[in-house]
């Protein structure tokens, strides 16, 4: 579960990026963050995973407060950035191991995980290369099994299906619900509408650092009043109105 | 569990890379490697042992032999701090993995203390090339025990580490506040220079203040004999004092002692700068990147900022701008060329007493010796020239995205012109500051100003020539951080090596031929004439050929 109360987020002093936002994230669902660009999903991530500072408000996950027990929040979190682009120079294997070294995961599950994932994800051929060597879309996968090998309770993903082919993003679709399904959390930004529509129990839509929409998707077309599709509603919701 | 610390001491390296090994597979990058382990480093060593020869024999004549170690350990703090913090700020706080360590439940410690791990490994490189030989020299010269050799290790171990931290304090109490402002942009560039400038002080005053020492207290010690110099010249970096005494007494109870004292403080500092870590390091680095932009979002005014520009001239000026704006960049390409003139300066600024002081510039000023002051200002441009960095990283900086100047409509001449002109003009900022330190320190006369201002783009042009003809065809594309691409290149390292090179050919040639005014300005002008007539043609057909061929 995550929860944030009147967070905020301003950059260089003047450009508010994330405007006094609320928002609970329960266990046992597959929420969707979804947003135009510049919205402020990003920014709400980073926050939420301790890579930027808010400015003011508080952030808990699973209960604990990113700021006061940073290391104990952040155990809880896996979380795939937006940039896949870090550590190119190590081979895929290396990255796995070091980010199970950093969760601590035995050595026995590892094995384990890794074997499985990589067979999943079709990697298994190329674990021994650098990750330098990659396609976009491997990189992505690389990053998104390191968050899977230490099999954190909060899933946190910028745009995880960025890239992907079908049958990765197919097989991360399934595990997100099968992650949910144990009543675990995962939470995740897009802009694939379709996709929101389809996978998601619940969704919040933000724009301009504000929260417009957050609840289930019945939820949404009670509130419009609308049977129209989360795209009709995502445009309407988000265009400028003033 | 295995420690964390050195599991991401580990990675870190890895995803380093070595030491420039691999640059690329060119032939010419083999050769340049080949060369430089083959042929440079063991010459490099051998000039210091020769020196190192010489001065113990010189010194031991009057009971000081012990200087050549003091000496050897106190430059090599000095160059470590020096070098050092350039990297640490790079590292700590400008490097692209630090993005993806801030989610991971990693300690401030663990990540610094990391960091500083892989530092302390890179800079034992100079700590190896000036005190192995000295070492050496001294132990098998005044015929010591095991046990000095044993000394020695520990000190060699040991020699980054108080210097480092040092430095790392430093930048990491100035980051904690600049991170603090709106100003971010502006300040993060700046706060990593005070750092800069704030070490370089505490160095000046360190070194003031053993030259307190006045001339008649200097002959005292001079007559002692028994290394009574060392105090003074183990003095430059607070901490080589224990190391010296160690070494030099290796068989009394005092050198244990000393020893015992280095290993602590060392030790100390270490455990010191993992705490401050805990306090100040996420402060400063969480939120650094944040970019400030310009106050609310701007229109931007279509009709004055998008103009239409010459294809060279917009070139160069991304060039630059990117120069100027990328933190890593700034910190080695620009900002050099304010520090080195200043460094250049400061063995006259702390040299002994003001009388030494203007003995020195009428010295200078004597006629007999006007060639000399040509010869030494343009060795100066070409040692600065070299030390920039701009043109031998220019097609390494384009990195990963090379690509784009593959498929740019522009000529690679034209390119290759606009790249070689952003290495002349910032050449031409470390000129104008060393013309402005020589002129008002060394009071050089306006004339020479003048003429320098008008002739001093030859020597620049030159190692921007040589450093675009090295990175052209031994480029390193590969890097994943911008550190890699400026700090971990060689090819940077090749060019400065050639500008110290033709550096101390000016001097020499000057020297040899007694050359006067007139004729070491005429000579010197004509030659690197030439010398930019030859690598110019060998960059505008051959260079662009390799530019033609060269994948990304
Ligand atoms: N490093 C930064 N420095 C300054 N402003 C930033 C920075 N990163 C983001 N912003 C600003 O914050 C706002 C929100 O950006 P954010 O990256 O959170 O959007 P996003 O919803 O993730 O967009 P996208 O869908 O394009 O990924 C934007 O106005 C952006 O300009
Ligand atoms: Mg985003």
């Amino acid at each position: 579960m995550i929860e944030l109360i009147n967070v905020n987020k301003t950059y260089g002093g003047t450009i508010k990026a994330v405007d006094d936002l609320t928002l609970e994230v329960p266990r046992g669902q597959i929420f969707g963050f979804l947003g135009p660009n510049g919205a402020g999903k990003t920014t709400t991530i980073k926050m939420i995973t301790g890579i930027l500072n808010a400015d003011s408000g508080s952030i808990k996950i699973n209960g604990i407060d990113i700021k006061q027990n940073p290391i104990a929040a952040k155990r809880e979190i896996g979380y795939v950035s937006d940039n896949p682009n870090v550590f190119l120079r190590l081979k895929g294997i290396e990255y796995l191991n070091f980010m199970a070294d950093m969760y601590d995961v035995p050595v026995r599950e590892r094995r384990e995980r890794i074997d499985e994932l990589s067979k999943r994800f079709a990697m298994e051929n190329v674990l021994r290369n650098p990750i330098q060597s990659y396609s976009h879309g491997m990189r992505q996968k690389i990053i998104i099994m390191g968050v899977l090998v230490h099999n954190p309770p909060v899933w946190i993903m910028d745009e995880p299906l960025t890239g992907l082919d079908p049958k990765s993003s197919f097989i991360l679709k399934e595990m997100m619900r099968e992650h949910a399904n144990e009543n675990k959390t995962v939470f995740f930004s897009t802009h694939v509408l379709d996709v929101a529509e389809k996978l998601c129990d619940r969704v919040a839509i933000i724009n301009k650092g504000k929260i417009l929409f957050s609840g289930t998707l019945p939820e949404m077309k009670e509130r419009f009043e609308k049977d129209e599709s989360l795209e009709k509603i995502f445009l309407e919701l988000t265009s400028d109105e003033e | 569990m295995k420690n964390k610390t050195l599991t991401l001491t580990r990675i870190l390296l890895r995803n380093g890379d070595g030491f420039g090994i691999k640059q690329s597979n060119t032939g010419v990058s083999k050769f340049l490697y080949l060369f430089f382990f083959v042929v440079l480093v063991p010459v490099l060593l051998f000039t210091v042992t020769r020196f190192q020869i010489s001065a113990y024999n010189t010194l031991a004549l009057i009971g000081q032999e012990g200087v050549i170690v003091s000496w050897a350990l106190s430059l090599v703090s000095i160059f470590i701090f020096f070098f050092g913090i350039f990297y640490i700020v790079s590292s700590f706080y400008f490097s692209t993995d630090i993005e993806g360590l801030l989610h991971l439940p990693l300690k401030p410690l663990q990540i610094i203390g990391a960091k500083f791990a892989v530092i302390t490994l890179y800079e034992y490189g100079i700590a190896f090339v000036i005190l192995a030989p000295t070492l050496i020299v001294y132990g098998i010269k005044s015929s010591q025990s095991v046990l000095f050799y044993l000394y020695s290790a520990i000190s060699f171990i040991l020699a980054p580490i108080i210097p480092l931290a040092i430095g790392s304090i430093i930048v990491m109490v100035i980051m904690r506040f600049t991170n603090l402002s709106r100003y971010k942009d502006l300040l993060k560039i700046v706060g990593g220079m005070v750092a800069i400038f704030v070490g370089l002080f505490v160095n000046i005053m360190t070194t003031r203040i053993l030259e307190g020492t006045s001339t008649g207290q200097l002959e005292q010690l001079l007559l002692q004999g028994e290394n009574s110099l060392v105090k003074i010249t183990s003095a430059v970096f607070p901490s080589t004092k224990w190391a010296t005494d160690a070494l030099l007494s290796s068989n009394a109870l005092n050198g244990f002692l000393n020893l015992l004292i280095f290993v602590a403080v060392s030790i100390g500092a270490f455990l010191l700068l993992l705490y401050l870590a805990e306090l100040l390091y996420f402060k400063g680095v969480i939120g650094l990147s944040e970019s400030s932009g310009s106050g609310q979002t701007k229109i931007v005014d279509l009709e004055r900022e998008i103009v239409k520009g010459s294809v060279i001239k917009t070139y160069t000026l991304v060039e630059l701008k990117l120069l100027f704006r990328t933190p890593i960049y700034f910190l080695n390409c620009v900002l050099i060329n304010f520090i080195f003139p200043l460094l250049l300066l400061l063995p006259m600024l702390t040299a002994g007493g003001s009388e030494d002081f203007s003995e020195l510039i009428a010295a200078i000023q004597g006629v007999e010796n006007k060639g000399m002051v040509v010869a030494v200002i343009f060795a100066i441009l070409i040692f600065l020239g070299g030390v920039n960095g701009v043109t031998p990283s220019t097609i390494s900086r384009e990195g990963e995205g090379l690509f784009v100047k593959k498929y740019l409509p522009v000529s690679y001449k034209d390119q290759i012109t606009a790249k070689v002109l952003s290495g002349l003009i910032i050449g031409y900022i470390g000129l104008i500051t060393t013309l402005i330190a020589a002129f008002i320190f060394i009071k050089i006369s306006l004339s020479l100003v003048v003429i320098i201002l008008l002739t001093g783009w030859l020597p620049i042009l030159f190692t921007s020539f040589t450093g675009i003809l090295i990175d052209l065809n031994n480029p390193k594309l590969n890097w994943v951080s911008e550190q890699q691409a400026v700090k971990q290149n060689m090819n940077v390292l090749y060019n400065i090596i050639i500008g110290m090179i033709f550096a101390v050919l000016t001097v020499v040639a000057t020297l040899h031929f007694k050359w006067g005014f007139a004729t070491a300005l005429v000579m010197i002008i004509a030659i690197y004439a030439l010398l930019n007539i030859l690598t110019g043609s060998l960059v505008y057909t051959k260079g662009v050929k390799v530019f033609a061929e060269l994948e990304g």
